[in-house]
């Protein structure tokens, strides 16, 4: 008798306390997008009437940040660099850090909406599992802005630069070395990180790029990368498989140090051996710079990519049209450029 | 003399997974032609290095059965991040070990001291002091990889020869060795194992069993330490995230070399067996070409292959 | 003579109990000197004050004439005393040395084992023990019964004690290792050890004791020289009151079976047993350790696989399962009661009605709690089980009021053939004569008992004809109106054919 007496009473704080978190809101304009054409970071630029329109719209509510991680320099400066061009534009932001694990993304967008925020900016670690609850988000018309990729936005834009590009810069870049230095023939590693699919679609790319431009060139295998540990140690058993490895292209530049870790080890030569890796991290540039092994890492642009997530926000909030998708633009930084310096 | 069925069965469920490393060795010399070379085992061996050395330290708490401790991992990542900004600060080299190692220790003293005298459940208690511990590490570092030319010093380390060997393989062999002895020529070992089989007829025997869990412990807490100091000088630098990866294989080796999560039963020459086992496997798969996409499927069906034997514990005749 | 130990005015208060109240005795150097009461009369709790687990509330205690008040196990065994308890004291996968050489580990410049050291002074203890054949490498998980109890007594030797105290030692021990404990301990003692002894079998206390003090409900009762008293005032000072005439009458079996046992074989541990149990009859099984006995009654439940033999109960052949038997309303009570015949973490009332769960619950599973808790209160009261109320965990009632739990629980099932492996082991006094009328009860009121027991007065006392097993047959079926104890010991040992007088 008494449990059911003490079930009842939670059970009615609850049902108040729930009902009590419903207020009624202006839903705001679904986003105003142009398709057809692939956008520029030109078409970001705002002008301060816009930011003003924004703010207004906005009101008391928040802008939720959802990076894929911050524990690495890319994602890290990328999340990081969204947060503070958001803040500097006036609004409210709160960043959630969901440590690689899309589950999390999905409570994290969830608590975003239940909070009130009008827009969120994403990183999207996995779009199959977070796409429902990206259009649920839609649905209660928060305006979302996608970065480091572009397939998965609804009710917003997708700001990237292409993980396509990424990896074909990186494999280019890595077939020019071959051909010129190398006689077009090498024994090539790939670094690839199965776990995300934007890290496959980098490791494809890289692998095509080679396979096109460096035929002659072998590959002889894709190993886990994308930490420095694991670079290492994928580094040192293939090496006991395959010692004539002499050419390493890493999805990112984490997972580049552990591997030239390992042919340090093994005592290759530098002059001809060639690392490539993706991010630019400075630690790569470091690397770069001094003339190693470390050849070039592509620059993804993170807080380039920051600044025109924040921008987008503002001109979807005040209601201008922008392009559904923006492509960054992807360089690889060489040694000469930094040389140059 | 008559060995009973029973009697084989229980030296399978112990031993068995040895057979089964050695299947897989043999296996893998046939079919690759690097996996018997000298380099190759020292590098299978060096990477089994710290995850072997810490799990000495998991061994004694499960062996005195005072639980479990998951935060070995998260000691092992603030100990190098530690010593990562120790170093990467100025400070001398030797002060950067201290630091790792001295951490390790504190926190071994504090997981002692919940369990022991405030009598939290053991896993309650690492778990919680894991989290703490991640998020520390993670507040130090603010996301960045501390690196700095003066952590070079550490190389010896992870790179020395002492001959053939690698100083890493050293250490492993020589802690191995000590715990061994510890465990099976001493006074310390003959109790630890005591409390493990019988708490009650030990503390009736005048045993001091609250200490000796507490020194499990601290030992545990100083070798997740010394993990870190060895694998920041592996690495050169430290993250936050550096001690994650390292829980699931310190808990699968001391489960894998048979050691009875009840306490009381377990050899530790088993769990050197078992980490290096470990080792083998993502290293054959690698030599063997298999592409990354199948190596967690195959990993896993090894693994539950090996662990299944432990099941011939309770197979009743 | 000098004493050896003295306790003055030794209480031992815990929340809501007096567990001991003044008790004031003292033990002589030298002397056996038996300790005997009920269960709940205070002689655990009196054991652990003495070996410092437990401090007492007030009183004092002299050890040599000297104040002795331990604070920890440690500080009494520095102090001389060593202590056997009744709970399972040895380290399963350890092997023998070291199970007895626990907390004495000899070492070396303090921390490195001194294995020659160890091995020699095993050695010499169970030389001393008579127990030579016990090899030093064998785990302590892997030795009999009466072995592992000389592991325990040779712990306490180690320890180089003056003052040894012996709780229950004989309570997992069949006839023959009872006999060697009882040559140790009289060698012990003639090598001037103290002991205090204490036991539930009179006859043990009358064997080995000189004197004997009797508690009862935390008070001393008296204390007395052995040759100066009987077992029968043992028992009126324990219980309170006179149990003479210690079986209850037997009733007269009826005519008509109720289980029939045809050719039951089962490989090495018995062959070719036929008998046939009838109503209201009690059926007992004797027999030495190894005779089958034990594995003969789990036959009977259908828990022992048969190579060959049928169960026939209302002429239907019983299929071998316990389930099937439950249904047809045959019970067992296991001699591992702990183990194997209730439920320590549950309750009484959970414990009673387990069996017959399904008949009071709804279609849906629901159990219907008023049901429950009126047959469980029905039984709880008819066999007197003593507990503060039926929702109170088994673990904490005595082993007596345990073993009534155990059987109400079958009764509420309706069995009609109660099967009872060694029932009053490990039960005090008084429970067992309540125990007694309750099978007496029983098999007046029509039910089939098969009583298998070591306990010889038992058997006599309860039983209409008794069975003796030796080597898996069936040696002899006796009446036990027209038999004795030596008989049966004959025939289970196998030396029915002279007679011997016993010594």
């Amino acid at each position: 008798m008494k449990k059911i007496v003490l079930a009842t009473i939670i059970l009615a704080v609850f049902v108040t306390a729930c009902t009590k978190q419903e207020e009624p809101s202006k839903p705001l304009a679904p986003a105003n997008v142009i398709t057809g054409r692939l956008g520029t970071p030109e078409d970001l630029k705002v002008t301060p009437q816009e930011i003003a329109d924004a703010k207004e719209k906005i009101g008391k509510s928040m802008v939720g940040v959802l990076p894929c991680t911050m524990t690495t320099e890319y994602h890290f400066a990328l999340g990081n660099s969204t947060r503070k061009a958001l803040s500097d534009f006036g609004f409210q932001v709160q960043l959630v850090d969901p440590e690689t694990k899309p589950e999390r993304q999905i409570s994290a967008l969830e608590n975003f909406s239940a909070a009130g925020a009008k827009a969120i900016v994403v990183c999207v670690l996995d779009p199959k599992v977070l796409r429902s609850a990206m259009e649920e988000a839609a649905n209660r018309g928060i305006y979302m802005v996608q970065v480091a990729g572009r397939e998965s936005v609804v009710n917003g834009v997708g700001i990237s630069i292409d993980d396509a590009d990424l990896g074909r810069a990186a494999g280019e870049y890595a077939a020019g070395l071959i051909n010129t230095e190398m006689d077009g023939k090498a024994e090539v590693a790939i670094l690839d990180y199965p776990d995300l699919p934007n890290c496959v679609i980098r490791a494809d790319s890289i692998e095509q790029a080679l396979k096109e431009l460096a035929p002659r060139a072998k590959i002889v295998g894709r190993y886990l990368g994308a930490w420095q540990e694991n670079g290492l140690k994928s580094m040192e058993n293939a090496l006991q498989a395959h010692p004539g490895i002499n050419v390493v292209v890493s999805i990112n530049d984490a997972g580049a140090y552990g591997a030239m870790q390992a042919l340090e080890n093994a005592k290759k030569d530098p002059a001809r051996t060639i690392i490539v890796g993706i991010d630019a991290e400075k630690k790569a540039l470091e690397l770069i710079k001094q003339g190693g092994m470390y050849r070039g890492t592509v620059y993804t642009q993170p807080t380039e990519t920051g600044w025109l997530a924040a921008e987008a926000v503002v001109k979807l909030l005040a209601g201008s049209p922008v392009p559904k998708e923006i492509k960054v633009p992807v360089r690889v930084i060489t040694r000469e450029e930094l040389k140059g310096k | 003399m008559k060995i009973s069925r029973a009697k084989v069965y229980e030296f399978l469920a112990e031993n068995g997974f040895i057979i089964i490393f050695i299947v897989w060795c043999v296996f893998l010399t046939t079919v690759t032609d690097s996996f018997l070379k000298v380099s190759n085992l020292m590098t299978v061996l060096r990477q089994a290095s710290i995850v072997g050395i810490i799990a000495i330290g998991e061994t004694l708490i499960v062996l005195m059965g005072a639980g479990m401790d998951i935060s070995l991992a998260a000691i092992l990542g603030l100990s190098g991040v530690l010593v990562a900004t120790t170093i990467a600060g100025g400070f001398p080299v030797f002060t950067g070990l201290l630091a790792g190692i001295f951490t390790g220790g504190i926190i071994g003293f504090g997981n002692g001291i919940l369990v022991t005298r405030v009598r939290i459940n053991g896993i309650v208690v690492t778990l919680g002091m894991m989290y703490a511990l991640e998020g520390v590490a993670f507040v130090l570092t603010r996301g960045q990889t501390i690196s700095s030319p003066a952590m070079q010093t550490l190389a010896p380390l992870s790179r020395g020869y002492l001959g053939p060997v690698p100083v890493p393989v050293l250490i492993l062999f020589l802690f191995y060795g000590l715990a061994f002895y510890l465990l099976n020529y001493t006074v310390f070992g003959a109790r630890a194992y005591a409390i493990g089989n019988n708490e009650r007829a030990s503390w009736l025997s005048g045993i001091n069993i609250d200490r000796y869990r507490l020194l499990a412990y601290v030992f545990a807490g100083l070798l997740a330490g010394f993990g870190g100091v060895m694998q920041t000088a592996r690495m050169g630098s430290a993250t936050g995230a550096m001690g994650s990866e390292f829980l699931f294989p310190i808990l699968t080796a001391v489960i894998l070399g048979g050691v009875s999560l009840s306490g009381g039963k377990g050899k530790i020459l088993n769990v050197l067996i078992a980490a290096v086992f470990l080792t083998t496997i993502n290293n054959g798969l690698i030599l063997l070409n298999v592409p990354i996409y199948s190596q967690k499927i195959i990993s896993g069906a090894i693994l539950i292959l090996a662990l299944s034997l432990d099941r011939l514990r309770n197979v009743r005749s | 003579m000098t004493v050896k130990l003295e306790l003055k005015k030794l209480s031992k208060q815990f929340p809501g109990v007096k567990a001991l109240d003044q008790i004031s005795f003292s033990i002589q150097t030298g002397e056996i000197h038996g300790l005997v009461g009920e269960n709940g009369a205070g002689k655990s709790t009196l054991i652990k004050l003495i070996s410092g687990a437990l401090e007492p509330t007030s009183g004092e205690m002299a050890l040599d004439n000297r104040s002795y008040r331990p604070r920890s196990p440690r500080e009494a065994l520095n102090a001389g005393i060593s202590t056997i308890y009744q709970e399972r004291s040895w380290l399963p996968y350890r092997n023998v040395m070291f199970n007895i050489m626990l907390g004495n580990e000899p070492a070396l410049s303090g921390a490195r084992l001194d294995f020659q050291n160890l091995r020699s002074r095993c050695e010499e203890i169970l030389r001393m023990l008579g127990a030579r054949d016990i090899p030093l490498s064998s785990r302590a998980e892997d030795l009999k019964a009466g072995q592992k109890q000389i592991l325990e007594i040779a712990r306490a030797l180690v320890q180089q004690s003056s003052l040894l105290i012996m709780d229950e030692a004989t309570a997992a021990l069949n006839n023959e290792e009872q006999e060697a404990l009882f040559a140790v301990i009289k060698n012990l003692k003639a090598s001037g050890l103290t002991i205090l002894y204490i036991s539930h079998r009179l006859e043990e206390i009358f064997r080995l004791a000189d004197r004997v003090t009797v508690l009862r409900d935390g008070k001393l009762v008296r204390t007395a020289a052995i040759s100066e008293t009987t077992k029968d005032q043992l028992i009126t000072d324990m219980v309170g009151r006179s149990l003479s005439g210690a079986f209850p009458q037997k009733s007269q079996p009826s005519a008509r079976p109720l289980l029939e046992v045809k050719n039951l074989s089962a490989g090495k541990y018995f062959r070719q047993l036929s008998f046939t149990v009838h109503e209201g009859e009690v059926m007992g099984i004797a027999g030495l350790a190894g005779s089958g006995k034990e594995e003969l009654g789990l036959a009977l439940f259908g828990a022992f696989p048969l190579e060959s033999g049928e169960r026939i109960m209302a002429g239907k052949i019983l299929p071998p399962s316990p389930e099937k038997a439950i249904e047809h309303g045959i019970a067992y009570l296991p001699d591992d009661r702990k183990k194997e015949g209730i439920f320590l973490t549950l309750s009484v009332k959970r414990n009673i009605s387990l069996p017959v769960l399904k008949s009071l619950s709804n279609v849906l599973g629901h159990i219907r709690r008023r049901q429950e808790q009126a047959l469980a209160g029905e039984w709880v009261e008819r066999l007197a089980v003593k507990t503060p109320g039926l929702a109170e965990l088994c673990e904490n009632l005595s082993g007596g009021n345990q073993q009534k739990v155990s059987l109400a629980k079958w009764l509420a099932s309706r069995a009609k053939v109660i099967i009872l492996s060694h029932p009053t082991q490990e039960i005090d006094v008084g429970a067992k004569f309540e125990f007694y009328q309750l099978i007496a009860e029983l098999s007046r009121s029509g039910k089939g008992i098969i009583l298998i027991s070591s306990e010889l007065p038992e058997l006599l006392g309860l039983c209409h004809n008794i069975l003796v097993m030796r080597d898996g047959k069936m040696a002899a079926r006796l009446d036990a109106s027209k038999t004795d104890a030596e008989t049966i010991m004959r025939y289970a040992l196998g030396h029915e054919i002279d007679v011997k007088s016993s010594a």
